[in-house]
């Protein structure tokens, strides 16, 4: 490669990664705007007088803690009971020969396909006389119900791809069914389980419209409520909103950063194998 | 390795056991709280010294600004005047409220008072039985003195079901300097604001700020025009109601044709199909708009220190112009009241909830305070404090001049199917480009089809 194309693929990608990363720049230069500032002519706005008021705003009223500690538990206990689900039920339709196991195979990827407010209503009469509006489970159990279809959908098509050479060999040694699953398939699917993860993370983090039918009470409240303590009945501070959007994306870009490598390969080894 | 598998088994269980445990202990632990609370307070509700707990739903999230601020303050006002109560207030804004007052209807959850929207959703609620009767006799005389007219939508089969918090009315609002500078008249007919919007334009400035993104200010507009066409209050009204033609009527085609003009001689500002609530108001507030169609509910601008100083100090309130030969004068005022709160039926503490209910309507509480604040112009006559911005004074005067009052929007008299409807055909019109007739046809068919 001659080094003048090199420095034409290197500016073309400069463009692309600005392009990608402008809505976090632009967020993070209106969240030092007051409301009326914005919607002005210019695209991004030097913030002569950095608003951080809109912070303070964004962790006293936007009560940004308590929303964050209820968020980060609920997402974790639903990453935590997908994962089990997804790596136990991949396992048993991958691996296991029972009779209906097609049928439930389809029954279960049909979930992929049922949009989650769709279930609102019905959901919401079932939770109440069940009792379990008001309560983190009944946040945690349809999020991991319409979570586990596309991560069983991930780990199957991954699964296939390993050989079985490598659990035949761990029952020569005498591993037991759990010993399998947990020990040995699970680090072999690990990128792929970096996928499963991270789509929950996302899916739960950002939920609203669930989350505000189910909950009522303040102290279970999940982090988009945040955004919504700055709205009125027709206009919204929309400095202090941008400001709870900007900490509520750092958790999602701390994750994304980490998992950087891993994620990338899970979604093309899920592609190509699935 | 029999043993093996055992332990294995057992470890698995026995974290499945706990996790499960730890789980229902959470939302265990809060449905005890909140039988606790609720059976302390079924068995003293009758003494007035016991706590009981009352549950507020509300469409005001933020707290601390606004109707929200308003609707704060007078909670806040009762638990200081009645210690023994505290007040759970639930709040989502519009749409997630929409929603989530029709799931508490479906399920008859036991709140005690709820904001409700009048016409026809507050119609739904009536026929679940979800909201409770008032009577109107209570609530006349000086405690309340409310404005008259103002129950229209919230009355239906001759029976009341709630109590309108504000009136709503639609005026443009006018940055005078603007005007001034420009050396542009300030339009008094139809035909002037046309010829303003084009001077205006001429010169690089956007004339009339319009939140087309959020479509239901196109139709007030156009209601608005087809009021001062024919003096009519109530055409179209009738023609949502089925009871006229929206097709065929040579006043309705009059009225888009007009409102085709406004959208040709590009009297909004450039995408204006883009802005939404705040988008427009920021246009206008930053001086870049020299006008703004919107709602009697933005009277605090005149006060609110976070607006550029030039700006408050000209902004100014603007009668719908009237039409060159129409029957309809500009103190026929576009003004309904829209929203209000309600008893709810189910309620668990009844005497208690109406006790604040009753509180919260009186004139020196909700009235006042949105009056003072500058929030909303109430639906009950209000006393002039004499620290009224001249703003408020001309809003005032816009209200108390009308000779005729519509008492609800054509939009929202309908169905929600029609509410959609409509707004879409609204869009099509100033975003698609279709002709006059088209849109009296899809207003036509949204009519029909509700």
């Amino acid at each position: 490669m001659t080094k003048s194309t090199k420095t034409i693929l290197w500016v073309f990608f400069l463009i692309v990664a600005l392009v990608q990363l402008f809505p976090l720049i632009w967020l993070i230069d209106f969240s030092f705007l007051s409301s009326n500032e914005f919607y002005s002519s210019s695209v991004l706005k030097w913030p002569s007088d950095p608003q951080w008021q809109n912070y303070i705003n964004a962790w006293v009223d936007g009560k940004f803690l308590r929303y964050f500690i209820n968020s980060a538990f609920v997402t974790s206990v639903t990453i935590l009971l997908t994962v089990i689900l997804s790596l136990t039920l991949g396992y048993a339709f991958t691996r296991m020969q029972w009779k209906l196991r097609p049928i439930f195979f389809t029954i279960i990827l049909l979930g992929i396909m049922i949009p989650i407010h769709a279930t609102l209503l019905p959901n919401f009469a079932i939770f109440k006389a069940l009792g379990l509006t008001n309560s983190y489970l009944g946040l945690i159990l349809p999020y991991t119900a319409v979570s586990v279809p596309l991560g069983t959908f991930i780990l199957t098509g991954f699964m296939r791809s390993i050989p079985k050479a490598m659990e035949e060999s761990a029952v020569v040694d005498g591993a037991n069914i759990y010993r399998i699953v947990f020990q040995i398939i699970a680090p072999l699917t690990a990128p792929a389980l970096v996928t499963v993860i991270v789509t929950t993370f996302l899916n739960c983090w950002n939920e609203f419209i669930m989350a505000s039918t189910f909950l009522s009470k303040d102290a279970l409240k999940t982090l988009p409520f945040s955004v919504m303590n700055f709205a009125g009945q027709y206009s919204s501070d929309y400095g202090s909103q941008f400001a709870v959007m900007v900490l509520t994306s750092i958790p999602a870009i701390v994750i994304y950063a980490i998992f950087n490598e891993q994620i990338t390969k899970g979604v093309t080894a899920g592609a190509v194998k699935g | 390795m029999v043993m093996n598998s055992k332990s294995t088994r057992n470890i698995l269980l026995v974290t499945a056991l706990a996790a499960v445990s730890v789980l229902s202990a959470c939302g265990g632990g809060n449905d005890k709280n909140n039988n606790a609370g609720s059976s302390t307070n079924g068995g003293t509700a009758g003494s007035a010294d016991k706590e009981v707990t009352l549950r507020l739903f509300s469409n005001l999230p933020d707290r601390k600004s606004g109707q929200g601020l308003a609707e704060q303050m007078v909670i806040d006002n009762y638990i200081k005047a009645n210690p023994n109560v505290k007040i759970d207030i639930e709040t989502l804004a519009e749409e997630p409220f929409k929603n989530k007052l029709k799931a508490y209807m479906a399920s008859n959850e036991s709140l005690d008072v709820t904001m409700v929207h009048g016409g026809a959703e507050l119609n739904t609620l009536v026929q679940a039985g979800y909201v409770k009767e008032l009577n109107p006799a209570e609530y006349e005389g000086d405690t309340y003195k409310f404005l008259p007219g103002v129950y229209k939508s919230f009355t239906f089969n001759d029976k009341l079901y709630g109590l309108p918090r504000n009136s709503d009315y639609e005026v443009i609002y006018y940055n005078k300097k603007l005007f001034d500078d420009n050396g542009i008249k300030i339009p008094t007919t139809y035909a002037e604001l046309l010829e303003a919007g084009k001077q205006f334009r001429a010169k690089g400035i956007e004339p009339m700020s319009m939140n087309g993104k959020d479509l239901w200010s196109f139709a007030a507009f156009f209601q608005d025009l087809v009021v001062r066409l024919t003096g009519d209050q109530n055409l179209m009204l009738d023609a949502v109601a089925k009871k006229k033609n929206f097709t065929g009527d040579e006043n309705f085609l009059a009225a888009a044709k007009l409102l085709a003009e406004a959208r040709d001689t590009k009297l909004f500002q450039e995408s204006f199909m883009t802005a939404d609530y705040g988008a427009s108001q920021n246009l206008f507030t930053q001086g870049r708009a020299a006008m703004w169609y919107m709602g009697s509910w933005e009277a605090g601008m005149a006060t609110n220190d976070k607006l550029p100083e030039d700006f408050r100090n000209n902004v100014n309130v603007l009668k719908f112009p009237v039409v060159d030969g129409g029957k309809g004068k500009n103190t026929d005022l576009l003004a309904w009241n829209g929203g209000g709160y309600s008893l709810v039926s189910s309620s668990k503490h009844p005497e208690e909830a109406k006790k604040f209910f009753d509180y919260m309507m009186s004139a020196d509480q909700w009235a006042k305070i949105v009056w003072d604040t500058g929030a909303a112009v109430p639906a009950q006559k209000y006393e002039l404090s004499g620290k009224e911005s001249e703003l408020q004074k001309q809003l005032t005067e816009v209200l108390t001049g009308a000779t005729s009052t519509a008492g609800s929007i054509a939009l929202d008299s309908g169905t929600p199917k029609f509410k959609d409807d409509a707004q879409n055909a609204f869009g099509k019109f100033f975003a698609g480009g279709s002709t006059p007739e088209q849109l009296l046809a899809d207003l036509q068919k949204a009519a029909e089809t509700q």
